[in-house]
């Protein structure tokens, strides 16, 4: 095997149109190994949260994906999405159940957790994102950031491998932004941070993808990217 | 809009509260059982079901005056269905005129109907109000399932009550662009925005309901849901229940001893 044995996704050649016929990922291809926290940036549209969907399977292109060491493949499908946390944008999309504990336990329900075990699991994440004593908490009740730190309490519910966040710091105010971005430094899962806001990329990651119409336009460490400003204009994203 | 009308009481501490919503559930059913069996001339033991429910009002710390406030939206649907008995004699099918009240042919069977299913109305309606002030909806649902409710109907009134405010709030933002560039409209107008509106409701909705499938299919989802059961008979349920039984059963056997 050519790969390197540590690598937590690989991808390769990752094409997928909608079903409308647009493209929206063109041949993408990138690795990022474990432990690393990989930002990527790109225009509105540019096929960020596309991009991030294919992680856990949601959506299926066409190329090869390897996601914590799983070809992906329907009968790996499981294991994948036990292995990849994944944070939406929008936390009223990801939190569907009536109460917090109900939110956190759904995943660890459906992959087959004891009762005991699952108590344990909503306090252990609720502890983590800084909302212990939140399990009673009706989800409509909670403030917008508190929605996101649920959103990412139960992304942690599996303990997975990777967390995928998709723009973690939007509609937030700035102390809840920086709250967030520190919680997010604190997690030592493998991350991949899609995003706008430049500033909490160059904090939090140790390698950046650019994206620009489906296509990676460029890769590279923040500090190479950010202060390449040809680069972040032709890419639309100052 | 006012999420709290459904959830106003919800939080207070009482026996009641503290009571499995199986136990509430069960005991709702059968006070309303009890009531539709009850004979309309029975007063002694409406009497009986009224101070039973008041005094579980009470001990429930939820204001009586509340609870009345808020039974009294059953009347308008009462009065509509029932309106026309007492113009009939529907028991005996006679059609026969026993009454004259202001010029108006009453008869005394339609009276006496329109009567039983004003009181019995009135009676089960207090009691859904009790109970859903004392359990919050999620206990409730979770309550329900354990009472063997199709799972399907569960998860239905489950997403309705999370997504019901979001959408509201989306109703609401909708309503406020559109009054913000349109002053003053003809009616006809009007509906056509209207038209636009819920279109572009329905287009959100679809899409939301989408991505909540992602959120489901990304946690594990493979088309059925399982859930956990977390919670517990405690003494109090047993106590209630017994006590409850009693006053019940003796209300209900009170003629024939
Ligand atoms: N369900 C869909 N059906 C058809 N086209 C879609 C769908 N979702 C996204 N697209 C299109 O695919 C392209 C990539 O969209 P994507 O949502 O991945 O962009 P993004 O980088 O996440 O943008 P943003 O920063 O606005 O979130 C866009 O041109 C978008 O219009
Ligand atoms: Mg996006």
């Amino acid at each position: 095997m050519e790969f390197p044995l540590n690598d937590a996704i690989e991808i390769e050649k990752l094409t997928y149109s909608y079903p409308d016929g647009r493209v929206a990922l063109d041949n993408v291809s990138f690795n990022v190994s474990r432990g690393e926290t990989v930002g990527i940036i790109g225009s509105n549209g540019a096929g960020k949260t596309t991009l991030l969907l294919h992680l856990p399977g949601i959506l299926q292109g066409s190329g090869n994906l390897k996601i914590a060491g799983y070809e992906m493949n329907s009968k790996n499908l499981k294991n994948i999405r036990k292995a990849v946390g994944l944070v939406f944008q929008e936390p009223d999309d990801q939190l569907f159940m009536p109460t917090v504990f109900d939110d956190i336990a759904f995943a660890p329900l459906q992959f087959g957790r004891e009762p005991e075990e699952i108590h344990k699991i909503v306090h252990e994440v609720l502890r983590k994102v800084g909302l212990s004593g939140f399990e009673e908490r009706l989800a409509h009740h909670l403030s917008f950031g508190e929605k996101k730190r649920v959103a990412i309490a139960v992304a942690l519910a599996m303990n997975p491998e990777i967390l995928v966040f998709d723009e973690p710091t939007s509609n937030l105010d700035p102390h809840a932004r920086k709250e967030l971005i520190v919680l997010i430094k604190g997690l030592n899962n493998t991350k991949v941070i899609a995003g706008h806001d430049m500033e909490m990329i160059k904090e939090t990651c140790t390698k950046v993808i650019v994206v620009n119409k489906g296509k990676v336009a460029a890769e590279g460490t923040p500090a190479e990217i950010f202060s390449n400003k040809v680069l972040l204009e032709t890419n639309m994203l100052i | 809009m006012d999420h709290h009308l459904l959830e106003k009481y919800n939080t207070l501490e009482s026996t009641i509260h503290k009571l499995d919503p199986r136990t509430k559930i069960l005991f709702s059913l059968l006070y309303v059982l009890t009531v539709v069996f009850t004979v309309p001339g029975d007063i002694v033991k409406l009497g009986a079901l009224l101070l039973v429910i008041v005094s579980v009002i009470i001990m429930a710390k939820i204001p009586l005056i509340y609870v009345f406030k808020r039974s009294l939206v059953i009347f308008p649907f009462v009065f509509i269905i029932a309106m026309f008995l007492p113009f009939f004699s529907v028991a005996d099918g006679s059609g026969f005129i026993e009454l004259k009240v202001l010029g108006l042919n009453l008869s005394r069977k339609g009276l006496y109907i329109f009567w039983n299913s004003l009181f019995k109305a009135w009676f089960a309606i207090m009691a859904m109000i009790l109970l859903s002030s004392t359990t919050s909806f999620p206990l409730m649902l979770k309550g329900l399932a354990l009472l063997k409710v199709p799972f399907i109907l569960i998860m239905i009134l489950s997403f309705m009550y999370r997504y019901i405010f979001v959408l509201i709030d989306k109703a609401q933002k909708l309503n406020r662009a559109v009054k913000l560039r349109h002053f003053s409209l003809n009616n006809f107008k009007q509906i056509k925005i209207i038209a636009n509106m819920i279109g572009l409701l329905f287009i959100m909705t679809y899409e939301k309901g989408e991505r909540i499938y992602q959120s489901m299919v990304s946690r594990g989802f493979e088309g059925n849901i399982k859930l956990m059961d977390r919670l517990k008979i405690k003494a109090v349920d047993i106590v209630f229940s017994v006590v409850v039984l009693t006053v019940l059963l003796f209300i209900n056997l009170w003629s024939f001893l």
